[in-house]
């Protein structure tokens, strides 16, 4: 069995992150550290070093940590632009450009070619045809002539937008299938408020990955989606063994048209034994984020499966069964996982769960004034630290 | 806290008592035992117990902390033949090495000479410290550099023994009609009977320290008695020149020039 698709990762420039480096990735990799050490950013760059041409990727994991928020959220490009590392945060001129320097080496296997990618972007301004104007033009083609010219004379309808120019640098390791040379170099031109997510989508070098963030499993989107697919079906028994961790009575999961509905949109439903069919969003958050968890792990067959606080709605007595089920399933279908946790407990679980050196690699982060430093452990070390010497790892 | 900090590894117990007995009474250390006062570095070495699944009762090592105003010293008392396994593990959880002032290893020579065990620490050791010393002289060896090295082999750096060969010593001095009628009460065992029983190289030193404890504290263990009695003592240091050599081991070590007599006295 192979140890995963990525061997390891350097994020020269990314956020914070300066030249932190994760050597010799296992199978599970677990990223511990203080609070702001980086680890929620690790999992960021993985997914923008894992889609290099895809900007619509970048642009959800840029507000990624926002989903909560749904009224005040950060506008697209700015949440862009501080993924990016700056000179200086101080200096509003010095935001205006940044940098995105991420390299790693792959699986002499896999099929994602990609060593380095680097990445710039310039602030720009262009002056648009107010949303008021296109309105009226499209709105009321009988607009008489001479108003359609007042409108285009106007300065009040044309409007100040900001835009960004994007430039992704891509160096291949192996001899590439899309382009001729090695090196692939693509730009971007964005403007706020414009429906970029298609547009910008570049076909290009790529590896399958999913996230899954401390609330995600509170949103329907994409759900149903993943559990009609195929792929889940292969696998249904063993996810209802995993939901069982949390409540014994769940025997079955369906999607289902809500019965008194006069819409058509569809429900997850979970047959209980002493409540009968009930809406997933009716149990606690135990239960959907498992859920969520094995629906993500089956969408990214071969790839890599993003986990931040993994920990997180998982009662510390269904740690050490749910972990198990997790390295288990990683492993039939060849998903490399990246998680990370402020929890003791998941750590002793996951090493209770998994038997090799490469099974699990613990990784902590240690912010320095100039670099984020990192210690590294892999899974007989990290047993004996944990085991024999009772050493405290997260910090 | 912002004390310079020493790392010491010693093989077990009775040499962590010895030591600490030594910082204190000698060196003037007082005994850290409240965990609000140690030192970051430190804050790690106190175990968190694992799942206890099968191992119920097994106690994890914790280090002794001792300071003075500027110093911060960790003897770290490994499982005799683990601690180079163990501290190895421990040093790899540092994230930064120049944190330690220093590292140093004290140990026996009970199975070979102390040059001997001086280079197999030094080859175990290289990983983490390339330059750590192997040369010995009578007061061991130290090096200078970020983190300063050292390396002393009880019970004199070039005799084979173990650190009760020194406490007899020590003995001699503090309690001489004590040891006279416990080496009296050992000899009484026959070659014979003592191989029955299993004797080891220098268990008779131990046993004629033991004997003598047995005296000083009944019921109570070895470190108890090297804590709490005078095997350790400025008397015993003024005449045992094996002590003295160790006190100026520790001091480049520690790098200390001056030993102060009140702060001594403070220390207990």
């Amino acid at each position: 069995m192979s140890i995963g698709n990525l061997k390891s990762i350097t994020i020269h420039q990314f956020r914070g992150l300066r030249d932190l480096e994760l050597k010799d990735l296992g199978h599970i990799n677990l990223i511990v550290g203080i609070n702001n050490s980086g680890k929620t950013s690790v999992l960021e760059a993985l997914s923008i070093y894992c889609h290099p041409l895809d900007v619509s990727v970048w642009l959800t994991i840029a507000r990624q940590r926002e989903q909560e928020y749904r009224f005040h959220r950060t506008p697209s490009l700015d949440a862009l632009q501080w993924l990016f590392a700056h000179n200086s945060l101080l200096d509003r001129e010095k935001l205006k450009t940044g940098t995105i320097s991420i390299s790693g080496s792959n699986s002499s296997s896999g099929s994602f070619p990609v060593s380095q990618i680097k990445a710039t972007y310039e602030e720009i301004e262009g002056m648009f045809v107010s949303e008021k104007r296109r309105k009226l033009v499209a709105g009321d083609e009988l607009i008489a002539e001479s108003e359609d010219e007042q409108i285009g004379e106007s300065e009040d309808l044309l409007e100040l937008k900001k835009g960004l120019n994007l430039r992704v640098e891509l160096e291949t390791a192996q001899l590439s299938l899309f382009h001729d040379e090695d090196n692939i170099v693509e730009d971007f031109q964005l403007w706020e408020h414009d429906f970029f997510s298609r547009a910008s989508r570049r076909k290009g070098p790529s590896l399958l990955t999913s996230s899954v963030t401390p609330a995600s499993h509170r949103s329907d989107i994409g759900q149903l989606r993943l559990l009609s697919d195929a792929s889940f079906h292969n696998f249904k028994a063993d996810v209802l063994d995993l939901l069982r961790q949390m409540d014994h009575n769940i025997s079955d999961i369906e999607i289902l048209l809500p019965p008194d509905s006069i819409s058509s949109r569809f429900n997850i439903y979970i047959q209980h034994e002493k409540l009968g069919l009930v809406p997933v969003s009716t149990f606690g958050d135990g239960v959907r984020r498992l859920l969520h968890i094995a629906l993500k792990l089956a969408s990214v067959r071969g790839g890599i499966l993003l986990i931040d606080e993994l920990e997180s709605t998982i009662h510390t007595e269904a740690l050490q069964n749910s972990f198990s089920w997790l390295v288990k399933w990683c492993k039939e279908m060849d998903v490399q996982l990246f998680a990370t946790t402020h929890s003791l407990e998941a750590v002793d679980a996951l090493l209770e769960v998994t038997e090799h050196e490469s099974d699990l690699v613990l990784y902590r982060l240690v912010p320095k004034e100039m670099q984020t430093q990192v210690v590294r452990h892999d899974w007989n070390r990290l047993k004996r630290l944990r085991e024999e010497l009772g050493q405290e790892v997260r910090w | 806290m912002n004390h310079k900090c020493i790392l010491i590894g010693v093989e077990g117990n009775h040499d962590q008592a010895f030591l600490e007995k030594v910082l204190r009474e000698l060196f003037g250390f007082s005994k850290c035992e409240d965990q609000k006062n140690l030192d970051t570095l430190w804050r790690k070495f106190i175990p968190v117990y694992p799942p206890k699944t099968g191992r119920l009762h097994i106690r994890l090592d914790m280090p002794s902390i001792l300071y003075t105003d500027t110093l911060s010293v960790a003897i770290y008392a490994g499982e005799g033949s683990k601690l180079v396994a163990n501290l190895k593990d421990k040093l790899s959880d540092i994230d930064d090495l120049n944190s330690l002032s220093a590292f140093a290893i004290v140990a026996d020579a009970d199975k070979q000479k102390p040059a001997e065990v001086a280079k197999k620490y030094r080859d175990e050791l290289r990983e983490y410290f390339p330059d750590f010393p192997f040369e010995i002289s009578e007061t061991g060896a130290v090096t200078e550099g970020a983190p300063r090295l050292g390396v002393y082999i009880l019970p004199n750096n070039s005799d084979q023994g173990v650190l009760d060969t020194l406490l007899c010593a020590c003995g001699e001095v503090a309690y001489p009609v004590y040891m006279k009628r416990a080496k009296s009460y050992i000899a009484q065992f026959s070659d014979e009977e003592v191989k029955q029983i299993g004797w080891k190289p220098f268990d008779k030193e131990k046993a004629t320290v033991a004997t003598v404890v047995s005296i000083l504290k009944p019921g109570k263990t070895n470190t108890v008695s090297i804590a709490d009695n005078a095997w350790i003592s400025t008397q015993t240091e003024q005449q045992i020149s094996s002590l003295q050599n160790l006190i100026i081991f520790l001091r480049k070590l520690l790098s200390i020039e001056f030993i102060s007599v009140s702060a001594s006295e403070d220390g207990d």
